[in-house]
């Protein structure tokens, strides 16, 4: 991805080398299968547009994960992705559900009902439309993204090496050289480390790695006839989690286990683990040393129960992308991309640890190493005060938008303690005749949905006609 | 605290100035229908100081959430458009900018218009980034219209705010909030009662021997805090080390030339004169630091500067910048200059008193006065008064000027550690350092720095990739759209009349010709 979005962003001035150490790290199985929206915007920036991610890879369309079983509660939700809710008389919508003593939701989010019917189509611009309301993001397999971003690379701006790092020199100044397996040695002005968790070349220049979690993984694919629902769905397990990626033409399994419990994982994943990984999940002290970067997991490796992994890479690259030194002194830059990659590393871990925050599940110890201790002061802020009375706290610039909050929350079974009393002003028959409303309106408009692999199924013989 | 959770039934807002007043429309619009009763306590004998004249584009918000009509309103309170600020030898004497509402140019490649801006600049290609921008260009020609028509237009991208009478304005929400049902009872205060147990105000003896009850008080009482300082001691942080001018002296004054839809700032050698074209007459205000210059010395600066015959003697007005330590203590929320003052060099002092209102309103308590609430308050209006602050000082320290002891002031001056970088970051290579929650965005720093003659010294290499040639074809291509734009554009006055928000007085006929 790194390659792909420098090839097409950075100057012919700019020399490019890009060193492939291996095929296929096992390791990216910890990006997860799931992208945000944003994802549509960050694909067009490499000239990736939907229908050639449709055609040319296995991805599917994705309205967000069904959670089941979660925590000592086993709660279940769909964390579907949602335009913002209406706000009605300047009072945000889940405030009239406090008021009405509504319980749910669900109703009321068009992308849950859908996921959870396994319809599927594409969000009319109209916004009187009830499926308007939806967002959608991508169900991938990480090796099919990688191999169709790799020919979405600018080549004439790259010089590819297939070779091992076998040593690295080091300087004042960060990484001075890295010598190749076959014999050559790379110099340059800046480096970019892509190696995954042991960060090779970071970790050389003294970023060192917080949080000692230590996860496993391990991966099957299945191929499948039909293409399953627009949802990944997620398993709370008491070693960890399972979760089920339906993809054109297959469906992938991933089966995440505390390292001490492996043998009940591997035991639940049943299918022989088409890729295992294992990694020590957090982040480098500093994403950026002297003249070296680090991307994705290099600079933090992040739980895929969220889209949070995708999401943090995309953000790497459009940082780097948009931080690029002018000069050798690097300082300015490397200065903000730090703080920029300590926000959005810390803003997509208030995310995941908010999925703790509920009962554990006992005797469990991928449930005993999830949330820090203390807890984090701002994740102690966002709940508290949805809980006193259903305000949503923001930071500057989140990855996770308030219609993300908003939907865990409930999904988690939180619910405000005491109504935004502006919410009262509408009578209460009212309020009742537009939360009914609004729910037929969602129900009727999912049931004349056709299915996810219906939809594909007439969607890509039109993409391929009109790409010819 | 009390122990039990109920409904407010009862608000008091003491103080009947522009903060009183905005609050009292805006709580009784938004609590129409629920059974609160609202009480604004104002004594006829204290002087409102009239914050300010001139206004942020999100007034319109908070004029258009209580159905006010905008021509009604502008005709009332003598106001006039506004499409930015003019800034007059803040950088070197004899500089001018002008900060506008609304970004310059169009992305091109997704990259900021003022990159490739930056990197023709360096290619020898003359045209200021003002000519990219419809609202400035449009400013400078005294025109004005209204964002809209095609969404793709340049015209239809920008906001827009008012200049206007605060006494009047506040005499306007006065009518609006007394037929709205907010009881209005005329006294001082003589004595607060408080809780003995909890400390929270219970009530407000007057003068007169009236008694004013309520759970929930909003202190509009200005610099005094009357209930948040006076009453409950709730201290003060000075940022005068940051932003030391402390004195204002105001003056209205006749109206001479062409009616134009933009404030003016202008630098002097202890501070700055502040230029507010109304209907019906020019505001004036010398904003100084004492330690700099003596008041008769600014007065006369100011009366030396003034375009036409003074309407009034000069007034003069004290002042502290800083915040309270607390904008909500107990159950006192403090509104206005009660709440904090920063110097309105940026037209935010109505926008804070705004900003307020908006998030007690989201915020609004019942009579258990959760601390949640206060905290959360307490927290976003912090963030709010503290990123004003360092827009603010920008304005000192990103000039060359070395006339008089106050500029030589902000040249020693230790930064915080947050602008120092946001300065840092820009010279070096253009890059703003955003945040989301602030009054002032990226467009608004851009503004500033350039506007100040800070120039990077470098530009996204991003920009590279777009050939030369199709970036000044472009370039052109813009600056002409936004001038034969801002020639379609009607005259200010005339747009005024033409609205029907001209006033019955003969203002505009000055601005005409």
């Amino acid at each position: 991805m790194t390659a792909a979005a420098l090839s097409r962003h950075l100057p012919e001035t700019c020399k490019l080398t890009h060193v492939v150490t291996r095929e296929a790290p096992a390791q990216d199985i910890f990006y997860g299968s799931v992208t945000t929206p944003i994802a549509y915007n960050f694909n067009l920036s490499l000239e990736v547009s939907e229908p050639r991610l449709l055609l040319e890879s296995d991805a599917a369309f994705s309205f967000g994960t069904h959670y089941q079983g979660w925590g000592g509660d086993a709660q279940a939700w769909v964390q579907g992705f949602q335009q913002p809710l209406p706000v009605l008389g300047g009072v945000p919508f889940h405030q009239y559900l406090a008021r009405m003593g509504h319980e749910g939701l669900e109703p009321y989010l068009v992308s849950a009902a859908a996921a959870k019917r396994g319809a599927f189509a594409h969000p009319p611009e109209q916004a009187a439309h009830p499926l308007s309301r939806a967002e959608y993001g991508y169900q991938l397999d990480v090796r099919s993204y990688r191999d169709l971003l790799a020919c979405a690379t600018d080549t004439s701006r790259l010089v590819v090496i297939q070779a091992e790092i076998t040593d690295i020199d080091t300087d004042s100044e960060g990484v001075a050289a890295l010598h190749l397996s076959d014999g050559r040695t790379l110099l340059a002005d800046m480096f970019v480390d892509c190696t995954g968790p042991e960060a090779a070349l970071l970790s050389r220049l003294g970023a060192t790695l917080t949080g000692e979690r230590q996860l496993g993984a391990v991966m099957t694919r299945t191929p499948e006839s039909t293409l399953g629902p627009a949802v990944r769905t997620v398993t709370g397990q008491a070693f960890g989690w399972q979760s089920i990626t339906p993809l054109q033409g297959a469906s992938t399994k991933l089966t995440l286990f505390a390292e001490s419990d492996e043998a009940p994982a591997l035991r639940a994943h049943r299918d022989a683990p088409e890729v295992s990984a294992k990694a020590a999940f957090g982040r480098r002290s500093q994403a950026w040393v002297g003249n070296c970067v680090a991307i994705g997991q290099a600079a933090a490796t992040i739980e895929p129960l969220t889209p949070s992994p995708m999401v943090c890479l995309q953000r790497d690259i459009e940082r780097l992308i948009s931080l690029i030194p002018l000069s050798c002194d690097m300082a300015m830059e490397r200065r903000e991309f730090n703080r920029q990659f300590d926000n959005d590393y810390q803003h997509a871990e208030l995310f995941r640890q908010a999925f703790f925050a509920t009962t554990p599940v006992a005797g469990s110890a991928y449930w005993q190493a999830a949330s820090p201790q203390p807890a984090d002061p701002r994740l102690d802020r966002k709940l508290t005060q949805f809980l006193s009375r259903g305000v949503l706290v923001s930071y500057d610039l989140e990855p996770f938008t308030p219609e993300d909050w908003v939907v865990l929350h409930y999904g988690m079974g939180r619910r405000p303690l005491r109504g935004d009393r502006l919410a009262d002003q509408t009578p209460a028959a009212q309020v009742e005749a537009y939360l009914s409303d609004l729910k037929r309106q969602i129900e009727t408009t999912v049931a004349a949905l056709p299915s996810h692999h219906a939809y594909m199924a007439r969607l890509k013989p039109f993409l391929r006609q009109k790409s010819s | 605290m009390p122990q039990r959770s109920e409904a407010i039934k009862n608000i008091c807002i003491l103080g009947g100035g522009t903060a009183g007043w905005m609050t009292a429309a805006a709580l009784a619009h938004k609590l129409r229908g629920l059974p609160v009763r609202i009480e604004l306590v104002e004594s006829e004998e204290i002087g409102t100081v009239g914050v300010g004249e001139a206004t942020l584009p999100l007034i319109r918000k908070f004029n258009e959430a209580l159905n006010i009509d905008e021509a009604t309103f502008m005709k009332e309170t003598e106001a006039t458009f506004k499409l930015g600020i003019e800034f007059c030898d803040w950088g070197r004497p004899g500089d001018r900018y002008i900060h506008p509402f609304g970004d310059y140019g169009r992305p091109v490649d997704n990259i900021p218009f003022y990159q490739a801006w930056l990197r023709l600049r360096q290619l020898g290609e003359t045209a200021r980034l003002d000519d990219y921008s419809y609202p400035i260009i449009a400013a400078e020609m005294g025109r004005f219209q209204r964002p809209g028509g095609d969404p793709d237009a340049i015209q239809a991208g920008f906001g827009y705010a008012y200049q206007f009478d605060s006494s009047r304005y506040a005499q306007f929400l006065r009518r609006y909030a007394e037929a709205s049902g907010v009881i209005r009872t005329e006294g001082k205060v003589a004595t607060t009662v408080c809780d003995p147990e909890t400390g929270f105000v219970r009530s407000l003896v007057l003068d007169n021997g009236k008694t004013a009850m309520a759970e929930l008080f909003v202190d509009c009482s200005g610099f005094r805090g009357v209930l948040i300082e006076q009453t409950l001691k709730t201290g003060y942080d000075d940022w005068s080390n940051w932003l030391p001018c402390n004195r204002a002296i105001a003056v209205p004054c006749e109206s001479r030339g062409p009616l134009m839809p933009f404030t003016r700032a202008t630098a002097r050698e202890a501070g700055w004169q502040w230029r507010i074209p109304l209907q019906h007459r020019v505001g004036n205000g010398h904003v100084y630091c004492s330690s700099f210059i003596s008041d008769d010395e600014a007065t006369t600066q100011l009366l030396g500067h003034l375009e036409g015959p003074a309407l009034a003697s000069p007034r003069q007005l004290f002042f502290t910048t800083g915040r309270r330590r607390k904008f909500w203590n107990r159950n006192v929320v403090a509104i206005g200059l009660a709440a904090g003052f920063l110097e309105p060099l940026e037209s935010t002092s109505i926008h804070l008193i705004q900003e307020g209102i908006t998030e007690l309103l989201q915020l609004f308590p019942d009579t258990g006065f959760h601390s949640a609430d206060a905290d959360e308050y307490n927290e976003r209006m912090g963030l709010a008064f503290e990123r004003v602050r360092d827009f603010l000082l920008l304005h000192y320290v990103a000039n060359q000027r070395d006339d008089g002891e106050l500029w030589l002031h902000f040249q020693n001056l230790a930064l915080p550690a947050s602008l120092e970088e946001k300065i840092s970051a820009w010279m070096t290579r253009g890059h703003i350092i955003k945040y989301e929650f602030g009054t002032f965005l990226p467009p608004s720093w851009l503004a500033v720095l350039l506007g100040q003659n800070l120039i990077p010294r470098g530009y996204d290499p991003r920009t590279l990739k777009i050939p030369e040639d199709r970036l000044r074809a472009e370039s052109r291509r813009l600056r002409e759209a936004v001038l034969a734009a801002a020639q379609r554009t009607p005259d200010h006055a005339a747009f005024l009349r033409q609205v029907g928000g001209a006033s019955h007085q003969a203002p505009l006929t000055a601005g005409v010709g």
